[in-house]
């Protein structure tokens, strides 16, 4: 009983220094549904947002900056400031590139990469991305967050990325992180901040 | 009339193309001990060469970010990717081999890894096979000849490397110049393609 006993402090100490408890089912459950509710009330989202891109070979990750703006449905573009200007608007199933004036329209229907991640994104926003037939999802409280992990089961997705990882803000639930992991350790990691949520956009 | 629109086509593509460039005109010969040319711009382990890149290809233009990173005493790894982030091309590449980590199936096209490969290696690499040297209006020209190409590096008075000129059978095929040269480091960098013709524009950035 005892040894017990000091296995559990000894468990209880581990986990609270890797700063990550897993989630069991039923506190899992209870954080999908607020994250679902979280959304449903989310009509617009205009952030700031700050994208890492990893790659293993290089001192420091690659920092780009712009805006987001979100409006429910399916309406995402990513605006570019640094280090150039540079549009990306996904709406529906086109994907129009903003090169400074020069315009690009793609049909994202036939292009694997760009319909999936145009998915995730826009599925993160509207909180609809627990798909349990193409990811094992892992629920996560990292004390300031939680932590969604979503690893590919697809085989036709792992080619292009083989997770995604989300961070939600503790007190509503809304999104603050979303990490897309490719091979060889390499990710794209981008943080939202200065989030307004249903602003009255025209 | 195939043999004489053929003759045809020649004749406007030598007048377009031919010649070769026309500042290599009236070169005098120099004597130098130089026989090789150092290529300092991508040569430190500890600096990641991050640059915007714009290409300018047939009035289309495409941007996106290039790293380099030289990661042993032989290879340099390139990741090129679009402004989203997502990777076009990966490779680890040396003076004579290329290995593809990835490419984006709509560029793996044999015509454009082999531009890509002459590229990359007339811009992060020197020569050492230097076998003549000019002089005109005080700048050093050094010529790497082989049985087709011919390279010309034009180095500043400081000895630095500045521009270099490709040709193949003594037509134009491509000009680099490094510009704004600071600590080894060219900050801007462009390189013109003449055939097919295509320009790309090289900006460094520093997080």
């Amino acid at each position: 009983m005892h040894m017990r006993k000091i296995i559990l402090i000894f468990l209880l100490i581990y986990q609270s220094s890797i700063g990550q408890i897993f989630l069991k089912e039923v506190e899992a459950n209870k954080l999908k549904t607020n994250i679902i509710n979280s959304s449903l009330n989310t009509k617009n989202i205009i952030s700031d947002f700050i994208q890492y891109k990893h790659l293993s070979f290089l001192e420091k990750d690659i920092i780009s900056r712009g805006k987001l703006v979100y409006i429910e449905p399916n309406y995402i573009k990513w605006d570019y400031n640094y280090p150039f200007n540079y549009e990306c608007i996904f709406e529906k199933e086109k994907l129009t590139i903003n090169n400074e004036g020069n315009i690009n329209q793609i049909d994202i229907s036939s292009n694997e990469l760009f319909k999936e991640l145009n998915k995730i994104i826009a599925n993160t926003l509207k909180g609809d991305m627990f798909d349990k037939e193409k990811f094992n999802i892992e629920y996560y409280d990292n004390r300031t967050n939680y932590y969604i992990r979503f690893i590919v089961k697809d085989t036709s997705l792992i080619k292009y990325f083989s997770a995604f990882e989300l961070s939600f803000d503790k007190n509503n639930y809304g999104v603050l992180e979303i990490k897309i992991l490719e091979d060889e350790n390499d990710y794209t990691k981008i943080v939202l901040y200065n989030k307004i949520i249903n602003n009255d956009i025209n | 009339m195939i043999l004489t629109k053929r003759l045809l086509i020649v004749f406007i593509l030598s007048l377009s193309l031919g010649c070769g460039f026309k500042e290599l005109h009236d070169l005098n010969t120099y004597n130098s001990p130089k026989n090789k040319i150092e290529n300092p711009y991508f040569s430190n382990k500890k600096i990641d060469y991050n640059y915007t890149v714009k290409i300018e290809k047939n009035k289309k233009k495409i941007n996106g970010i290039i790293s380099i990173k030289k990661i042993d005493s032989i290879y340099h790894r390139i990741v090129f990717m679009s402004g989203f982030g997502y990777k076009l091309f990966d490779i680890e590449v040396s003076r004579n081999d290329f290995k593809w980590k990835s490419i984006n199936a709509e560029i793996d096209k044999k015509y454009f890894k082999k531009l890509l490969m002459d590229n990359i290696t007339n811009l992060i690499y020197g020569d050492n096979n230097i076998n003549f040297s000019y002089k005109k209006n005080n700048k050093l020209f050094f010529k790497s000849k082989g049985e087709r190409k011919e390279i010309l590096y034009l180095l500043d008075t400081t000895n630095t490397l500045i521009e270099i000129y490709c040709e193949n059978k003594g037509f134009k095929k491509r000009h680099i110049s490094f510009n704004k040269i600071r600590n080894n480091i060219a900050e801007n960098i462009k390189i013109q393609n003449f055939y097919p013709s295509m320009i790309i524009n090289l900006e460094f950035f520093n997080n």
